[in-house]
């Protein structure tokens, strides 16, 4: 999972660097509107906790996550100063699996947000510049990928081959996840398209994808970065739902959907093993919500108030 | 606008047919095999084969298609492999059941939305709307099915408020009187419902409220104010019966995704609706059972979207239809 | 959140305000089972586990084994279609049918429907998983219409149990007309029509199942009046509506965690049982998926000492607490008689492991902390189904354990369909799997172990073991048939071709007002027509007229 674990880091900076990019237009207003939201700046801040603690998992967690201590008498311990957040079913310390599993599910998540993201853009931008049959062809495929239901894409991981690993697995729901956002940014083009220096660059003679590239998908910020937090937040809950019916992440790589779903059974015996990474991944994903909204007061002034 | 449905149902038609032949070589494609034994002793490869030669299994893949659709435009899906059962009367069983628990689900989901939402606006930027604001969000944050586990640990397990699984209590239902029917009916309901519905409601809230705000700066309801309207009137009367429409446009999108979408949900609560019949038929390679919860699940969902169109047409005079 | 309060109440008071009439005496009461899983069919030779939970209250044998489970000659054996019965010459067996017993619309049961039934059982068509355990029975015929003769192939010791024991007799008269690839699917199926002490009511797929309590059944009217099973897929949904007291049954706990919860709950006694089953991780001799030797099980010593690394009475605690036995043979609890303790099974010891391996070639030459021969890693896959939590469980056991001495071990989860394809076509490399057996051990031993096994997808031959299979399964007497079985353990544990794991023995959990509950660890409900619920104890779900 180191990949996906850098390209996490990566898409984040290059993230933030688009949001700090767009802000500098009119850096304190948009500041302003970003931490007026009272959320986006509570939810920006455990993100950036929690992504430290997932870079830094080797010098925080006591354990290596697989590990497991004493099988009989260490075996689903309850919370205490040795083991912080109790011990799961196979005796291994819950809080350094906590910690890993950050890694693996902001990873996936990311990851998958981020094919999901630039598929998605990409053929929005496509579809609405070009229109025609580009456009018909792409739409109709985006209305086929909604129409299959989610749980067939169970069916589909299933498929593909159950031995994907989390990027195997990240790219896959990235590559399957991708129309909801190209509906949008299609809509966004649509209206882009017809601005003045659209028509000027288009009349300087600038090829069609050095338009979208520097032009059209730059003025649709707003809705790519809101898609991609969202996205994020999104997968990590598919991911969570998939380890639920047994094609998740596999043992003993821990994300918080397999440690939730390797938790079922144990629900009355030591609920801790559940609800603690259940807790974490509720949180993250309240946190990628915060910070959407935020965001999206601050990219966009036309949407005004919509922090919902 | 007869034009445009026409195009939209054909266009829908073809969708369909796209998403049912994707979910025919997908099944087709995955490992595993029908006709297992329940237990882990093989089958008898004799019977294995003569089983696969009558449901046509040991055909060619395309012929195997064309059989399938041909069955299908006859109106026959065929028997399912587990169930041994026509796979029209499982569908006839669990739909109703579907249509119960998103139904319900929805009630909770846009009742307490609305609610909530229009509570939040008419006290913008006061303590008690961040507070909700935080509590909407961290609902909206649950996975589903963890919350269905707790639930049913709280609810169903230690207080025993709500009976554990199940679509009718089957001791009792059949000698119970009509109210006593509906009344262990919504019993039953009530734990999946809830979990489905208070998910979306946390959804439903915070769009509910953005869509109230929007309305309460618009310049009617500055009139109404102007005019010395109470403030209750104001809000409801003005405010959010404009703010309704925006929301219930959400109704149309919520419907296809909690017909389909609520396979953990179904499973866990052990509900006999369409998630967890095609859950299980996946889970047991059953075939023409898989083909036929992938058609209906993605007509479903086509006849959604038609009808979040319609209505957001007729919420929003400035979006027409082309 | 008001409006959601005051929908609430009238839902609550629903449930104390019944009526306590209806009723009442000796023959009252319904149980609930809570049932994992769901039948698809309740014709007999069809049926797998569940379903024969089921359709044993429907339909009867000729003579059931007893409590103390013998399957050597008729030992023990209890009367049940048959009254009594003797042995014409040393291979024919005949049956007397009692006089009273009848089919549920009617008609006498007769020495044709024994004979129609066994063709049904023995028809490739059918495909009955009792086919194997009927092929030295030659044929069966009526000498007259309460007169079922058997005539066998061979003279063996468990002649008596083969023909007793599998046979569901089926009504001839209401299944003649259907030829044999139509049973499975067939109405009869979903509506059947037996001679046993419980008759069919209804069925809702992945609902509910209920039976009725036949009044007029031959040998004594069943005390307990309805039965219900409820269907859900998850076990953990099961077991508390059990704890819940909205189901009144349940055959297994799975596992320490839910036999502590049943023990503490005031409504519940538990019954512990003899399991039948037993798991193990089956080592696969020949290349995955080919017929060449397997890179890394071929060697045996290979073998032996992936066992020895493994701390199994540790992860037998881990998993089930001091509910399950690590067996030293592949047996399981039911089989007590076999339960040698002097087998020569070495004790958990790292050390000895890794000098086996360093010997056998594979050391840590590169310093990645796994071991290696040449260029060969020495690394494997274990495969498992994703829907059985325990063996999950050891899965990821066994992986750590084995880290720990330098073997690279990934899990292949993968749902059931997909594991059982690719075990039984010999695609893994080592594979997790439990098989549940007979009450004897002559039928499920070969079947897994001997080199001509339909179930030995792991290519385990050794002529030695073979032998005393064959001993064992034709010994004329039972101390015969031991001192086989034993040298057969003797010999497989020097082979190693599989590590054995566990044995669980089973606990059920029933309501407290059901009295005179005996389970017998072959069929756990077969005494459920004795089963009572006292006058004094009935609740309201017993008093329901209907």
């Amino acid at each position: 999972m180191t990949i996906a674990n850098w390209v996490l880091v990566l898409i984040l900076a290059v993230l933030s660097a688009l949001v700090v990019r767009r802000l500098e237009r009119r850096p304190e207003e948009g500041w302003r509107r970003f931490f007026n939201y009272p959320g986006s700046g509570i939810g920006l801040g455990a993100l950036i906790f929690v992504i430290a603690l997932a870079v830094l998992a080797p010098l925080i967690a006591p354990y290596r996550p697989s590990l497991q201590l004493d099988i009989v008498a260490l075996q689903n311990r309850p919370p205490s100063w040795a083991h912080i957040l109790g011990t799961d079913l196979f005796a291994r310390d819950l809080w350094s699996r906590i910690v890993y599993g950050a890694r693996i599910s902001l990873g996936v998540g990311a990851l998958a947000a981020l094919v999901t993201v630039v598929i998605g853009a990409a053929a929005g931008a496509a579809a609405g510049y070009f229109g025609a049959a580009t456009e018909s062809v792409l739409m109709r495929l985006v209305d086929i990928g909604l129409a299959i239901p989610r749980i067939f894409m169970v069916l589909i991981v299933i498929a593909v081959g159950r031995q994907l690993g989390a990027t195997g697995l990240a790219l896959l729901l990235g590559l399957t996840g991708w129309f909801a956002t190209a509906r949008l940014v299609r809509a966004d083009v649509l209206v882009l398209r017809e601005e003045s220096f659209i028509e000027a660059a288009r009349a300087l003679g600038a090829r069609p994808w050095r338009v979208i590239a520097r032009h059209l998908l730059p003025n649709a910020a707003a809705t790519l970065i809101v898609s991609a937090a969202l996205a994020v937040a999104n997968m990590m809950l598919l991911e969570a739902g998939l380890s639920f019916l047994g094609v998740g992440v596999q043992p003993p790589t821990p994300s918080w959907g397999n440690m939730i779903a390797d938790a079922r059974d144990q629900l009355t015996a030591a609920p801790w093993s559940s609800i603690f990474p259940g807790l974490a991944l509720t949180v993250v994903v309240m946190a990628l919500h915060a910070v959407a909204d935020g965001a999206r007061d601050a990219l966009d002034p036309r949407q005004g108030q919509a922090a919902g | 606008m007869t034009l445009w449905l026409v195009r939209r149902v054909l266009a829908a038609i073809a969708i369909v047919f796209a998403v049912v032949t994707l979910i025919f070589f997908a099944i087709h494609a995955a490992p595993g095999t029908p006709f297992l034994p329940g237990g882990d002793r093989h089958l008898d490869p004799v019977l294995v084969a003569s089983l696969r030669a009558r449901f046509g299994l040991d055909q060619p893949l395309p012929m195997q298609f064309a059989h399938y659709l041909s069955a299908l435009v006859r109106g026959d899906m065929g028997e399912s492999f587990r169930l041994q059962l026509p796979v029209k009367d499982a569908l006839a069983a669990a739909i109703p059941n579907t249509v119960l628990l998103a139904a319900a689900a929805l009630t909770i989901d846009f009742l307490l939305g609305i609610v909530i939402g229009a509570w939040q606006a008419a006290r913008a930027r006061e303590g008690s709307d961040a507070a909700l604001t935080a509590v909407m969000l961290f609902g909206y944050s649950l996975p589903t099915f963890w919350l269905g586990l707790v639930l049913l640990l709280l609810l169903g397990d230690w207080i025993h408020l709500f009976p554990i699984g199940g679509a009718i209590d089957p001791v009792f239902h059949g000698s119970m009187s009509l109210g006593g029917r509906v009344l262990d009916r919504l019993r039953h309901l009530a734990l999946p419902a809830l979990t489905l519905g208070l998910v979306g409601a946390a959804g439903t809230a915070r769009f509910q409220r953005a869509a109230m705000l929007n309305a309460l700066e618009r310049a009617f309801v500055r009139t109404a104010r102007a005019k010395g309207l109470a403030e209750p009137v104001v809000l409801i009367r003005h405010a959010l019966s404009n703010a309704l429409l925006p929301t219930i446009t959400l109704l149309g999108l919520a419907l296809p995704f909690l017909l389909t979408g609520s396979v953990v949900v179904e499973t866990v609560f052990a509900w006999p609706g369409m998630g967890k019949l095609a859950a299980d038929a996946i889970a047991s390679r059953d075939y023409p059972m898989v083909m036929a919860t992938a058609l209906v699940a993605s007509i479903m969902v086509v006849i959604g979207n038609l009808f979040a169109d319609l209505l957001y047409a007729a919420a929003d005079p400035r979006v027409r239809p082309t | 959140m008001r409006r959601a309060a005051v929908l609430l109440i009238p839902v609550l008071l629903v449930s104390c305000s019944r009526s306590p009439a209806g009723c009442s005496g000796d023959f009252c009461g319904t149980v609930v089972f809570a049932a994992i899983g769901q039948p698809s069919t309740l014709l007999p030779p069809l049926g797998e586990a569940l379903e024969r939970d089921i359709h044993d209250q429907i339909f009867l044998k000729l003579a059931d084994i007893g409590p103390d489970g013998n399957t050597i000659g008729d030992k023990g054996f209890e009367p049940q279609l048959a009254d009594r019965w003797g042995w014409t010459d040393s291979l024919t067996l005949a049956f007397h049918l009692n006089p009273k017993a009848r089919w549920q619309d009617g008609p006498p049961v007769t020495a044709g429907d024994v004979a129609f039934t066994f063709r049904a059982f023995s028809d490739s068509e059918i495909g009955s998983n009792y086919r194997e355990n009927l092929s030295r029975i030659a044929s069966v015929t009526a000498q007259d219409s309460a007169t079922a003769v058997f005539h066998f192939r061979t003279r063996y010791p468990e002649m008596f149990y083969d023909a007793a024991y599998q046979l569901r007799i089926l009504p001839q008269h209401l299944l003649d007309s259907l030829p044999y690839p139509r049973w499975r699917g067939s109405a009869f199926g979903r509506a059947p029509v037996g001679d046993g002490p419980y008759r069919f009511v209804s069925w809702t797929p992945d609902q509910s199942l209920e039976l009725a309590a036949d009044s007029t059944f031959f040998l004594g009217r069943p005390h307990i009046r309805r039965l219900i099973w409820r269907f859900a897929a998850d076990p953990q949904t099961a077991i508390a509506q059990v704890i819940a007291g909205e189901a009144d049954a349940i055959e297994v706990l799975l596992s320490p965690p839910n036999i502590d919860r049943a023990k503490k709950t005031a409504h519940l006694t538990v019954y512990p049982y003899a399991g039948s089953a037993y798991t193990f991780l089956d080592f696969n001799l020949h290349a995955r998926g080919g017929s060449g030797p397997h890179p890394v099980f071929s060697d045996v010593a290979v073998r032996r000492a992936l066992i020895l690394a493994t701390d199994r009475e540790r992860m037998v605690t881990n998993v089930w607490g001091t509910a399950a036995k690590v067996p030293p043979a592949p047996i399981p609890q039911a089989w007590k008689a076999l339960w040698f303790n002097d087998l020569p099974i070495p004790a958990f010891d790292t050390t000895r492991a890794k000098h086996m391996l360093d010997s056998a070639g594979w050391r840590d030459t590169g310093h990645t902390g796994v071991r290696q021969k040449g260029s060969r890693k020495l690394a494997f896959s274990i495969r498992v189904p994703s829907t059985s939590a325990a063996r999950k469980q050891y899965a990821q056991l066994i992986q750590e354990q084995l880290r720990r001495i330098g073997v690279q071990v990934t899990i292949e989860e993968s749902d059931n369909p997909t594991f059982q394809q690719k075990y039984h076509a010999g695609d893994y490399d080592a594979a997790i799997q439990t098989y549940v057996n007979d009450p004897t051990p002559s039928s499920g031993v070969p079947q897994t172990w001997r080199s001509t096994g339909d179930d030995n997808a792991g290519h385990y031959s050794d002529p030695a073991f073979d032998h005393q299979l064959d001993l064992a399964t034709h010994a004329p007497t039972p101390d015969d048939a031991l001192r086989a079985w034993k040298a057969a353990f003797v010999i497989f544990a020097a082979d190693a071709p599989a590590m054995m794991l566990n044995a669980p023995d089973n606990v059920a959990a029933v309501d407290k007002r059901i009295t005179n509950v005996r389970i017998r660890p072959d069929s756990y409900w077969a005494y459920l027509w004795t089963w009572r619920i006292p006058a004094d104890r009935l609740i309201d779900r017993d008093r329901l007229e209907r």
